[in-house]
């Protein structure tokens, strides 16, 4: 199109009047049609969508869609700041099927009050698609019921410290709470929808069935709760404003704060993304931070609220389970051989799992088990864990130390059996980390009784001083982990003492986590059971 | 490009060369050192020799700042943390002379990429030095750039202050050229674009702090903070900052993902300083909140204390309201400050200001933006300019525009959704205008003092409300007018002396003040 016929066509748009200056009647006119005159499955859904709608906010449900359209209109001139931000935001979730931004709740609400009921429906229906043969899927407003939002652990073979505990603990509340609806979001990351029994089974690490289909859901005067995290900016965003408006209960599951609290060992994009998340947090009302130490980070962030106006979510500690999983005696022969770092097999074995990214601290535990051998001392160093964020300074000082002949071996996983295997062969652990939420490594390897050196502060302290078994180092100075490692070798009284320590320490389970975690995040707001109003209504 | 088969030229030095002698640069960067590492001047002896014995010095006394020293004077570099780190390692695990090999090794790597090892370095010990690197290579006046044009000229006058640049490669600091000094020191307020300084004609030299205070009145770019990092965690001086505000973590919805990703860097950078001097009483408990997460990573943090910072405006007069000119469009001018940017919030003051038209309200409303990339914004102002409302948008205003601005209007409006001090509160105040402006943080704290209007900024019927409010009951505004005249003056004075208490005083080796 040439310059002059764009700008011809500009001026016709403008000659034509604004929505927002057509009369109430005409307006009222357009939006049935747009619903009724557009073919029957979009009649159909649309139908119900406003039967969802109008039943979630307690309304009678008339049959013809004028009058639904009436009865909303009605509603909606008659809510005030707060609710009728929250009533365009249910609104346009349940019409549209997409959850609505912050800045679009706004933006619909300003038109609301500017121009009118009608004026923000006939706005709202006409931005639906209605291309041929396009799909309409069912959309269920769901009040009064428990949300667990999955979507990354359904989606994910991944076995890391965040899936563990997102799929352990929801398993624990599916088998107590039946009524429990998981949840994961839309292929556009605009939408929940609940999850179908194949990605359910995945999520809960169940076996594999078939795939289902999919259904919509908009949470209304509901719980939610995200034992995972959140990372796309496209989810968080659209999450913070159901979590301001959806008049729901919400929890997260809180693990650490590194990426705002240690950037300097995280991949560049995670600082953003982390961030973006917290927007969302800022808007819940109660997390379950997995230790003390994690509970402080998140009170500090809480503290830095301040100048938003918001006091945040209230904060409260639940410290991970330290549940072992005893390998039979087969297995721990399996590992014996598998797992050995010289020819002979008989060298005491140093354990160090996790992956190789500059927060472990590996650098340390390397440095100190060359000067150990330096001067004699006879035992083989394990690594378990895969390359990560910058790893290849960690693996070539590695390959080094293995190419001079050092009893050295780096294996990049483990099934859970052979790792609880090489935690029981194991004389120690070491996990001289410099950050961690909660530090797996430190309560598995006490959970079967082989003591650990770990950093004298945060959440590793906290795990060893719950019973003991623990050599407390400072993981800044390398002087110090070497001393600690030497003793843990050489000390045999000492050694045992720990090891007596361990085996007597408190075993906090799985069910009792998930529990203490539920009445944290669920609390007195949990409801006899799920209601789905969209379902329900006549279409 | 340097031809890598030339002989090394050695620039100008900074320090005098002992007589007599012929040195490399790396030979008067040791030279230099020699006296803080080992006591007494450096003896006349080849480079070689005076690096192995400076290697034996360091490894002898396993400490991390004289490392950061020699690293620095080595690699004409400060290092990172991981580069000081694994120097650290080799020293413990070496001989002498393997690890003075080792040394070069690490070091020149460095040295060759940031393309400082031919020079010759300055090493100042005992002293004061501020890092104004944006505000002196800009003629950008943010509201940073204010603060730094504010507090050089007033700690100019004490002994031993000295501002810094990072030389090029972002490595180590150098003196300012003379037209960076200028524009730290003596600002002028015009608001040209002088051509950059020629670094290759300019006079200037790298500089070493030791055992000094280094201050960071800017938040220094992320390749920097890598270097402070070590600067400051080695202890080899004492690194200290002004804090402005954590929006970056807080409200990255409200921002493109690069300030988020800068700012976590700085805030591995805050973790290592020894004070914050926060420019309010909210941004101190954001820094607060900040320390108060380093307990579970085993680190104390820095102290932090609120220096609220001026409220002062060189040179304002309150307007005398009796005398005042109508403003020029005949109407009620209501006034807005900040780049167009969703945090600011323009969007909902644009929404209250159409309802109050469509009632019938007769006013202007004036946004004075200079920048921002606030799509909605945008589209906003040109929707209300179609329909031909009273909207005026304008940017690029010089000081004296600004002036003549905030002159015609009745009263300021800035709903902003976070702030870390509110600048534009204060200029209003200080201009006799009084301020519609949002009912936490730092702005609520501005405004304690009287002349403004509280509303809580996400609440579109509380700030169309107030809008009302103020342009038509002229008992509210008369009432607002008297409590500013009241109000107490901070000023830049105060502030840089407060600051200086903070920042430099308790630091400085033996107390000096």
């Amino acid at each position: 199109m040439t310059g002059p016929a764009r700008r011809s066509l500009a001026r016709a748009r403008n000659a034509v009047p604004a929505v927002g200056e057509l009369p109430v009647s005409a307006l009222a006119r357009l939006c049935t049609v747009s619903v009724d005159g557009r073919g029957r499955h979009r009649r159909t859904a649309l139908r119900a969508r406003l039967a969802a709608v109008l039943s979630a906010l307690d309304t009678p449900v008339p049959t013809s869609t004028g009058d639904r359209l009436s009865a909303l209109a009605q509603l909606l001139a008659d809510a005030d700041q707060q609710a009728r931000q929250d009533l365009v935001w249910l609104v346009t979730a349940t019409i549209t099927g997409r959850l609505p931004d912050r800045p679009a709740v706004l933006r619909r609400s300003r038109q609301l009050v500017l121009d009118g009921p009608w004026s923000f429906l006939h706005t709202l229906l006409g931005r639906l698609v209605h291309r041929p043969g396009a799909s309409w899927p069912q959309i269920g407003v769901v009040t009064g019921a428990v949300l667990v939002d999955l979507h990354h652990t359904a989606r994910t073979d991944l076995a890391t410290g965040i899936q563990r505990v997102a799929r352990r603990t929801t398993a624990e509340w599916v088998r107590s709470r039946p009524d429990v609806v998981l949840v994961g979001w839309t292929s556009r990351l605009d939408g929940l929808r609940v999850l179908p029994p194949d990605e359910r089974a995945r999520a809960l690490g169940e076996p594999a069935v078939a795939a289902g289909r999919e259904e919509i859901v908009v949470p209304w005067r509901s719980t939610y709760l995200l034992p995972e995290l959140m990372t796309e900016r496209a989810r968080t965003d659209r999450l913070q404003a159901l979590l301001r408006h959806s008049r729901s209960r919400s929890g997260l599951i809180a693990f650490d704060m590194v990426p705002i609290s240690s950037a300097e060992t995280t991949a560049d994009g995670m600082g953003p993304a982390f961030a973006g998340m917290l927007t969302a947090a800022a808007h819940a009302d109660v997390v379950a931070a997995i230790s003390q130490a994690a509970g402080d980070e998140w009170r500090g962030w809480r503290r830095m609220l301040t100048g938003t106006g918001l006091t945040g979510p209230e904060v409260a500690a639940v410290s991970l389970p330290t549940e072992a999983l005893a390998p039979d005696d087969a297995t721990t022969e399996q590992a014996r051989l598998m797992l050995k770092t010289d020819e002979q097999g008989t060298l005491p074995l140093v354990l160090c799992v996790g992956s190789h990214e500059p927060r472990k601290n590996h650098g340390a535990v390397l440095a100190a088990a060359e000067t150990l051998w330096s001067e004699g001392q006879r035992f083989g160093l394990l690594m378990v864990g895969g390359n990560a964020w910058h790893s290849e300074p960690l693996v070539a000082e590695a390959e080094a130390l293995q190419a001079s002949g050092r009893p050295l071996s780096l294996v990049s996983a483990l099934s859970d059996p052979l790792l609880w295997a090489a935690y029981r062969l194991a004389r120690c652990t070491v996990f001289p980390s410099y950050a961690e939420g909660f530090g797996l490594p430190v309560a598995e390897s006490l959970a079967v009784g082989t003591p650990v050196l770990t950093s004298g502060y945060g959440s590793m302290r906290e795990i060893a001083e719950d019973g003991g078994g623990a050599l407390l180092v400072d993981p800044r100075d390398d002087a110090s982990v070497t001393d600690g490692l030497r003793r843990l070798l050489t000390d045999d009284a000492f050694h045992d003492e720990l090891v007596r320590q361990a085996r007597s320490r408190p075993v906090r389970t799985w069910p009792d986590y998930a529990e203490h975690v539920w009445q944290v995040l669920v609390g007195s707001a949990e409801t006899s059971g799920p209601d789905r109003s969209g379902p329900k209504t006549p279409g | 490009m340097a031809d890598p088969s030339a002989p090394v030229r050695v620039r100008p030095n900074a320090a005098p060369v002992p007589a007599g002698l012929t040195r490399t640069a790396l030979g008067q960067r040791l030279t230099a050192v020699w006296p803080e590492l080992v006591g007494g001047p450096a003896p006349e002896a080849g480079d070689g020799e005076l690096l192995v014995s400076l290697v034996a010095q360091v490894a002898g006394d396993g400490r991390q700042d004289t490392l950061w020293l020699l690293w620095t004077a080595v690699a004409a570099a400060m290092p990172t943390a991981g580069e000081l780190l694994s120097a650290h390692r080799l020293l413990a695990a070496c001989s002498v002379d393997r690890a003075a090999l080792g040394m070069l090794g690490l070091c020149l790597g460095d040295a060759a990429a940031r393309g400082h090892a031919d020079r010759t370095i300055e090493l100042v010990v005992g002293e004061v030095l501020v890092d104004v690197d944006k505000t002196a290579r800009s003629r950008l006046h943010t509201g940073i750039a204010r603060v730094v044009r504010n507090l050089l000229p007033r700690w100019a006058d004490r002994a031993a202050v000295r501002p810094v640049v990072w030389a090029p490669g972002t490595a180590l600091h150098r003196t300012l050229t003379p037209a960076e000094n200028e524009r730290v020191l003596r600002w002028d307020g015009r608001p040209t674009y002088g051509a950059q300084p020629d670094l290759e004609t300019a006079d200037w030299h790298l500089v070493v702090p030791w055992k000094s205070v280094v201050v960071l009145p800017e938040v220094p770019l992320p390749s920097a903070c890598q270097r402070l990092v070590a600067l400051a965690a080695s202890g080899s001086s004492t690194v200290t900052a002004i804090g402005y505000d954590a929006i970056p973590v807080l409200n990255a919805d409200l921002l493109p993902p690069l300030e988020p990703y800068r700012f976590v860097q700085y805030l591995s950078l805050v973790k290592h300083l020894t004070h914050v001097a926060a420019i309010s009483g909210s941004a101190a408990e954001e820094f607060g909140g900040f320390v108060d997460m380093l307990g579970a990573q085993g680190l104390p943090g820095p102290t932090v204390s609120s220096c609220p910072l001026a409220t002062e405006l060189a040179g304002a007069v309150m307007v005398d309201l009796d005398a005042a000119a109508p403003p020029s469009s005949g109407v009620p001018s209501v006034l807005c400050v900040g780049s167009l940017e969703p945090r600011k919030n323009q969007v909902a003051l644009m929404h209250a200001a159409e309802r109050l038209w469509r009632e019938g309200l007769s006013f202007e409303l004036v946004l004075v933006a200079g920048g921002g990339w606030g799509g909605e914004s945008l589209r906003q102002v040109k929707d209300l300019t179609r329909r031909g409302r009273p909207l005026r948008v304008l940017q690029a205003v010089t000081d004296q525009g600004l002036r003549e601005a905030y002159a015609e209007a009745r009263f300021t409006a800035f709903p902003s959704l976070h702030e870390g001090f509110g600048l534009p509160i204060a200029e209003s105040l200080a201009l006799g205008i009084p301020v519609l402006t949002t009912g936490y943080g730092s702005t609520a704290e501005l405004a304690a003092d009287g002349g403004a209007v509280l509303v809580d900024p996400r609440d579109d019927d509380a700030l169309t409300d107030a809008m009302r409010a103020l342009l038509t009951d002229d008992t509210l505004l008369a009432r607002l007018r008297e409590q500013i005249r009241a109000r107490p003056v901070r000023t830049w004075d105060a502030y840089a002396d407060e600051a200086w208490q903070q920042l430099v005083a308790p630091w400085l080796p033996g107390g000096v003040l």
